[in-house]
């Protein structure tokens, strides 16, 4: 088992195969050399108790910072999976690929999935932060600007001559 | 507040943005700031070219058609995308460049030439045929006039205007230039005429101005020279590339004599000098015709024609105006007009191959 806490003190016992998902974890290991003797600190990681899907996750101002708890239980999910294979060109990857599972999991508030990301990336957790883009991705597929505007809350800091002036460089690719 | 994907860090953006084709993806450009530094960024181009690049589509290739996506995307994205772009082995290794406008593209806000194209250092055909460049100048495409392997170089019917720039003498290997049917004004550079190897030029249908610089003579392997249908003025030069085949002249504003020189370029097989403001007496007596020449077009001008070559067989003659016409000259054409019809052997020793004669809208002297 692996001890691993959290920057609000809480403290994690995962089995060494789900927590070595996390490079970053697996790095510390091997530095560290026994794990079982000090718990590994993960300072940019909180790990308030917290429902997926819930309404309370701490504001994005406080991010880096995510609860293990949803990491941990994608790993648990994904402790059996084969090692990824290495980067070969044999088929181009799209955003579409996502299991179902994943799908499952990542089926939250807004709020949560980009705290995953935020986690899974300072993990380094390649395919939790590959499964958390394309589903971002996919929320904004096909959406106009005004769309995405919308979806995530995201304020045009631009002046209208500037924004004018951008979207003729790109008025190729806006009706596609 | 709910957080926004605008505080996520620029590479996470960035690793989201990556999965949206590379065809949409720029207009989120003007979402915010945040948005349009990570599709800014040259890095962006790099991760997105590389996970929508389908593989077989990554290799070394000599030809672009221009059926190809991403060759069609090329002119469209912005410089850092074009760069990296072109840096792949697909494109950097090109010799050869076809595209015909593909209909559904009507937005060309970068150009119809991609900016990077000097770096496709070893490209020897750029042909693109039927983009609306919005009247630029060719000027604005500073990378064409960096490739010095090209040569053959087709921008026909493409809506390009401003003068042909001096650059274009940079292009020391063209043999083969066609910039015809845009919209070109001003005149004929002096560079054009420093560019020895050329075989072929074609610059019918502009607005082309001024004379036909005496340099033309220097220009040893010119086979092909067509200028027709634009402004320009002066004589026709009394010194022409003595390999020249195919002359087009007309419609323009040429004035003087028709040079007697013209008739002894030996290779001469179409010369048409119709619609312009050619004067003098021409003698078009069998001798003094190149004895390749089938087709020689001479109408509307204000020339004086003394004599008509001798009938051979298949001759069609075209004259539609309004002659005087008198004594052997009458006769020699009315003899031409049966023998045409008639299609008949008859006696013919004439060695010319004259087939198409076109004098019409010319006073008719002997």
């Amino acid at each position: 088992m692996v001890r691993i806490t959290s920057s609000d003190s809480q403290e994690f016992s995962v089995s060494q195969d789900i927590a070595c998902q996390s490079q970053l974890i697996k790095n510390m290991i091997e530095d560290v050399g026994d794990a079982d003797e000090q718990p590994i600190p993960l300072p940019n990681v909180a790990g308030a108790i917290l429902q997926k899907g819930g309404s309370c996750f701490p504001s994005i101002s406080n991010a880096p910072k995510l609860t293990l708890f949803a990491v941990i239980e994608y790993a648990t999910m994904h402790k059996d999976d084969p090692p990824s294979a290495p980067e070969t060109d044999a088929k181009p990857s799209t955003s579409e690929d996502i299991e179902d599972r994943d799908k499952q999991f990542l089926n939250v508030d807004q709020g949560t999935l980009f705290e995953i990301i935020l986690a899974a990336n300072y993990l380094d957790m390649k395919s939790l932060l590959d499964v958390g883009c394309k589903t971002v991705a996919n929320m904004i597929k096909g959406k106009t600007v005004e769309e995405v505007r919308a979806l995530f809350n995201i304020v045009n800091d631009f002046t209208p001559e500037e924004e004018e002036q951008i979207r003729k460089e790109n008025e190729w690719c806006e009706d596609r | 507040m709910r957080p926004s994907i605008a505080d996520l860090p620029l590479e996470l953006v960035q690793q989201i943005l990556q999965w949206i084709h590379p065809s949409t993806v720029l207009r989120y450009s003007r979402a915010c700031r945040h948005l349009h530094a990570c599709l800014s960024d040259p890095h962006f181009a790099l991760l997105s070219l590389r996970l929508h690049l389908p593989p077989e589509q990554t290799t070394s290739r000599e030809t672009s058609s221009g059926s190809d996506e991403f060759d069609g995307l090329w002119v469209l994205w912005p410089a850092h995308f074009q760069l990296r772009y072109t840096l792949l082995p697909r494109t950097l290794h090109l010799k050869a460049i076809h595209w015909l406008k593909p209909a559904h593209e009507n937005n060309l806000s970068h150009g119809f030439i991609p900016d990077s194209i000097g770096m496709v250092a070893g490209l020897a055909q750029l042909c693109l045929t039927g983009f609306n460049t919005r009247g630029h100048s060719l000027d604005i495409y500073p990378g064409l006039f960096e490739l010095n392997q090209l040569q053959v170089l087709k921008l026909r019917n493409n809506n390009i205007a401003g003068r042909i720039p001096d650059a274009l003498g940079n292009l020391r290997s063209l043999v083969h230039v066609d910039l015809s049917l845009n919209h070109l004004h001003g005149p004929l550079p002096a560079a054009l005429f420093a560019l020895e190897k050329l075989e072929h030029v074609d610059l019918q249908s502009n607005h082309l101005t001024g004379p036909i610089n005496p340099a033309v003579a220097n220009l040893r392997h010119l086979q092909v020279l067509i200028l027709s249908q634009n402004a320009l003025t002066g004589p026709i030069p009394a010194k022409l590339p003595s390999k020249l085949q195919h002359v087009n002249l007309s419609q323009n504003q040429f004035t003087g004599q028709i040079p007697s020189s013209i008739w002894s370029l030996a290779s001469l097989t179409s010369l048409n000098l119709g619609r312009n403001n050619l004067s003098g007496i021409v003698s078009l007596a069998d001798t003094q015709l190149p004895h390749t020449l089938s087709t020689l077009n001479i109408s509307h001008n204000i020339l004086q024609v003394t004599s008509i070559p001798s009938a051979p067989l298949n001759l069609s003659v075209f004259f539609e105006g309004q002659f005087e016409l008198d004594g052997p000259l009458e006769a020699d054409l009315v003899g031409m007009r049966s023998s045409s019809s008639s299609g008949s052997s008859g006696s013919n020793k004439n060695p010319n191959s004259l087939l198409h004669l076109f004098i019409s809208l010319n006073p008719l002297r002997v």
